[in-house]
């Protein structure tokens, strides 16, 4: 959609990345774009449940600067922010997209995922900028985000979140 | 499978020892038939018995709801290898039905590091290094917080490691194909989607049945025709010299150890000549 920009949807603020087969960004932070490596379409798993508004990298979205308000990201596997050079890469990103105080919401298990380690996600942070404000929270999922079932890669197993990390990206 | 202690993983690393890795395919070309076969067949069951220990969460879960096995069409992929290997890390009380133990982040990175470090010193390639490090990291995360599990799906690979041998997947959208890395030896094995098949059949072999009408009785269940199961199952197994059936009446036999490996290789070396001969008189 976004290598053509007429078609861009301006009404919809918010941005998922890595939605893989899961709709968590629409149903908690409507109205907002679904994204994923993959694509989804192709992979005619449209029937399963499995539908994206695009594919895209986590790291290279196509879209303007200040674009977006909250970026969201659920479950991050085999990218996000085990090392600290990749972590680097994807907030860089990350708050190009958004505006002056948007917000990146990452939702995970840690410590049993490596890949959304807070200890590299505020490292990450302070480097890019050290205005940045991070918020931490252990969480409840099932209250916090009710009647959702959160799911591994591809849909493979289901999942329990149990940490929310809030970053507010001041410019 | 018994667990394995600390002194083992570090003497593990100590012992870690690896041949020069082929260049080329020519050079593996030129390796007789049979020790492919026989090495083959090795790598493939424990890479095997991996996937079925990664699978094992999923299965266990929904049998729980209660939902039956979940038979998708669509090929396996990276992305589903990796969904099943995010299970079983983010899920592992599911499987092992307790508390995990709170993992020692400084020991682990401790012995992934000195790892890492064998693995440069015997100067492979960094994308090998990446990849098998990830193998011993997920074997050390399952292993530090279950230390007396006979789950941990990356065992198998330890025991790989053990062997000398690394591995690594080319990641491509489908099919998933693995690579294999060994002493002197280099070759690829194409997974496709008979992966499915075949992990029912594993499943089979383990839980109800040692005769091929079995097995047969046992996948007709999850609606697979008998044409399928005989494309899908029997052939690519006996290809890959892990089963061996000498005709319907004979037993089933699952093949694990190398002597045996090396018998159904050659067993199935001579059958492939002589169907070739056949066919050409």
């Amino acid at each position: 959609m976004y290598e053509n920009p007429v078609l861009d949807n301006l009404d919809i603020k918010n941005i998922e990345i890595g939605a893989d087969c899961g709709e968590f960004g629409r149903r908690f932070y409507a109205p907002c774009f679904l994204t994923d490596i993959q694509d989804l379409a192709a992979l005619s798993r449209i029937e399963e449940g499995c539908s994206v508004d695009f594919s895209c990298e986590a790291d290279k979205i196509p879209a303007p600067d200040s674009r977006f308000e909250k970026l969201i990201c659920a479950n991050p596997y085999k990218y996000g922010f085990k090392e600290i050079e990749e972590g680097m890469k994807l907030l860089e990103e990350w708050g190009r997209v958004l505006v002056d105080r948007g917000e990146i919401v990452l939702v995970g298990s840690s410590p049993k995922n490596d890949w959304l380690n807070p200890d590299v996600i505020q490292i990450c942070s302070q480097k890019i900028n050290p205005k940045w404000q991070i918020d931490i929270q252990t969480i409840d999922a099932a209250t916090l985000y009710p009647s959702y079932t959160f799911f591994t890669t591809n849909k493979k197993r289901t999942t329990v979140p149990n940490l929310r990390i809030t970053i507010k990206c001041l410019k | 499978m018994p667990q394995v202690s600390q002194t083992q993983i570090e003497e593990l690393i100590e012992n870690f020892s690896l041949g020069v890795i082929a260049d080329s395919r020519r050079e593996v070309a030129g390796l007789p038939d049979d020790l492919l076969y026989a090495f083959q067949g090795e790598v493939e069951s424990l890479f095997y018995e991996h996937l079925y220990l990664l699978k094992k969460g999923q299965l266990l879960e929904e049998l729980n709801n209660a939902k039956g096995l979940n038979h998708a069409s669509t090929p396996f992929t990276i992305y589903d290898y990796w969904g099943f290997e995010q299970g079983a890390l983010e899920q592992s009380e599911i499987v092992e039905q307790k508390a995990i133990v709170d993992l020692d982040f400084g020991y682990r990175k401790m012995l992934v590091d000195r790892f890492r470090d064998r693995l440069v010193q015997i100067r492979v390639t960094q994308d090998l290094v990446k990849a098998n490090v990830t193998f011993f990291e997920n074997f050390l995360s399952y292993e530090l917080r279950h230390p007396d599990s006979l789950n941990n799906p990356w065992k198998p690979i330890y025991e790989l490691f053990r062997k000398g041998i690394l591995l690594a997947f080319e990641e491509k959208s489908s099919p998933l194909v693995c690579r294999f890395y060994g002493q002197n030896e280099e070759f690829s094995v194409k997974i496709d989607d008979r992966l499915h098949y075949q992990s029912l059949l594993f499943l089979a072999l383990k839980q109800r049945a040692l005769y091929k009408h079995q097995i047969i009785a046992f996948l007709k269940e999850y609606g697979l025709s008998k044409q399928k199961i005989e494309d899908h199952v029997f052939e690519p197994l006996r290809s890959m010299g892990l089963v061996n059936t000498a005709n319907n009446k004979q037993p089933f036999q699952l093949v694990k150890d190398k002597q045996a490996i090396e018998t159904v290789a050659r067993y199935n070396l001579l059958n492939r000549h002589t169907s070739a001969a056949s066919k050409t008189s």
